[in-house]
């Protein structure tokens, strides 16, 4: 059984998404998909098993920080036309955002706290979840910015060259990703 | 770098297998870095907050 306290790290926590925690105040400037995720449909898919959110708690003010949404996928590669596909197992970190009202108040946070988050939270607890279930690769869809990008590749993630990546994982990917890169990294 | 969205079109062959190279040649993440970074980040802000708090 993971214990989500294990991955405190002194300043914050992690806890599982509930109807009882107000997520109201979470602001999302440039991703405002993610913030609507949040408020309207996280519990929603909590409900249905489809996804599970953890928020990222200041253990000191008890606001939100930062949230992010794990749930299990297919890495999938064509073998050509009609010759069906070949698959490898996978994580999908299908949100991440920083919390930007909390951000605002905590300036000194700029611009390391998205990459605590992943290194405290997101990638230890992946890899405890891939203890429990075969998953070999963490994977997202990030938004398609060159900076992000070149971010999640500082956290070790990689991409494919264009040509290729414009080619493959065209029958499972989510409509909710269209214009999205993906992105992966070994677990 | 240009970056282009999904148009539909099917798999080629030669890019399924550079992306099947790609995925097996990829290497875990550097753990000891990451975690460095880590604890960095967290004594500066413990060091912030001690900071303010005086």
């Amino acid at each position: 059984m993971i214990n989500l306290n294990n991955f405190s790290d002194g300043c914050y926590k992690i806890v599982h998404l509930t109807s009882d925690v107000d997520v109201s105040d979470f602001v999302s400037v440039k991703g405002k998909g993610l913030e609507c995720y949040l408020k309207h449909w996280a519990l929603v898919d909590e409900r249905s098993g489809k996804a599970r959110t953890y928020l990222v708690l200041d253990t000191c003010t008890n606001q939100i920080a930062a949230y992010f949404s794990l749930q299990t996928g297919l890495i999938t590669v064509s073998r050509g036309f009609l010759r069906g596909i070949d698959t490898n197992t996978g994580i999908e970190l299908a949100n991440f955002a920083v919390n930007d009202s909390y951000r605002a108040v905590h300036s000194e946070l700029v611009p390391k706290f998205g990459a605590h988050v992943f290194s405290q939270f997101i990638l230890p607890l992946s890899m405890e979840i891939a203890k429990y279930v075969g998953a070999s690769y963490l994977y997202i869809y990030s938004l398609p910015s060159d900076k992000l990008m070149a971010h999640y590749q500082s956290m070790g993630f990689s991409h494919t060259p264009e040509r290729v990546r414009r080619f493959i994982h065209n029958h499972v990917k989510p409509i909710y990703d269209r214009g999205c890169m993906f992105m992966w990294l070994k677990l | 770098m240009k970056v282009k969205p999904f148009r539909g079109k099917l798999v080629r062959k030669k890019d399924a297998k550079k992306f099947k190279e790609l995925l097996a040649a990829s290497k875990k993440p550097d753990l000891v870095a990451l975690k460095k970074e880590s604890d960095e980040f967290i004594n500066y802000i413990k060091a912030m907050r001690s900071t303010q708090e005086s």
